[in-house]
């Protein structure tokens, strides 16, 4: 049995406290039967998806609308999110892997504060990409579901 | 609205963040909130989680940053993590940096320690 099939699309400003409402609108794109972690990582790897927009994006230019739609079809949960901010630098995305997790814990000073959230994002989504053209970018975000 | 309630068990202060989210949004106000307690004189700490269900990496960053005010004069035990935000700890290899407890009692007395 595969998952039921649902799409669904809104916006929100590109503003920090607008985040938190996009997880609600969100959650239930997100299959209930998944485990608790699962569950978390998802909304944990798309609120920094749109933190990076909101924070960097739209750093140094008005809050604009950011775009998402989240579609679930078969064993795949794709959530596509799409702004007008300025675009991520270069390979930024492809480059944040796990290295910054691996810190000595004994020394304090080099622990990081931040730096992490496309690190998390990489690692709750099975295949990320992004793409900006005219203006306008798009981040797809791709999970495989488990088989039910 | 306090974004940390303070209760205290002798020279231990345990902070319990009145939001049920650690996000972006109030990160930056936590961190101050809890920095000023520690400029006070509250260097024994104890971070009750309970009632937090979602960090994300600003919200995680921000508990990072009271460790470091600390800058190892002192204490800061972690209790009452939920298991997906306990799993996040994991996944960022934090659960080796933190002293992480299950009760707000084992975590009172390993701050005294």
């Amino acid at each position: 049995m595969s998952y039921p099939e649902t799409e669904k699309e809104f916006s929100i400003r590109a503003t920090v406290d607008q985040v938190v409402v996009a997880a609600d609108l969100l959650r239930p794109c997100i299959p209930a039967s998944l485990e608790d972690n699962a569950r978390y990582m998802i909304e944990l790897g798309f609120v920094e998806a749109l933190n990076n927009i909101v924070l960097h994006g739209y750093r140094d230019r008005p809050p604009g609308d950011i775009h998402i739609r989240c579609t679930r079809t078969g064993d795949e949960l794709t959530l596509s999110i799409s702004d007008d901010g300025e675009r991520m630098p270069g390979d930024l995305l492809r480059r944040a892997g796990g290295e910054v997790f691996n810190f000595d814990p004994s020394d304090l000073a080099g622990l990081p504060e931040g730096g992490m959230g496309l690190s998390l994002l990489r690692a709750a989504f099975d295949q990320v990409s992004y793409q900006s053209m005219d203006g306008s970018n798009r981040l797809e975000l791709r999970r495989r579901l488990p088989p039910r | 609205m306090n974004i940390v309630d303070i209760t205290r068990h002798n020279e231990i202060a345990v902070l319990r963040p009145s939001v049920r989210r650690l996000d972006a949004s109030n990160a930056l106000a936590f961190k101050e909130a809890v920095v000023q307690r520690i400029a006070a004189g509250d260097r024994r700490l104890v971070l009750d989680l309970g009632g937090v269900e979602f960090i994300d990496s600003s919200g995680l960053g921000a508990i990072v940053g009271v460790l470091k005010n600390l800058a190892g004069s002192g204490s800061l035990v972690v209790c009452n993590v939920k298991g997906p935000v306990l799993n996040l700890f994991r996944l960022t290899r934090m659960d080796r940096v933190f002293t992480i407890v299950d009760g707000t009692d084992e975590a009172v007395a390993r701050a005294a320690a």
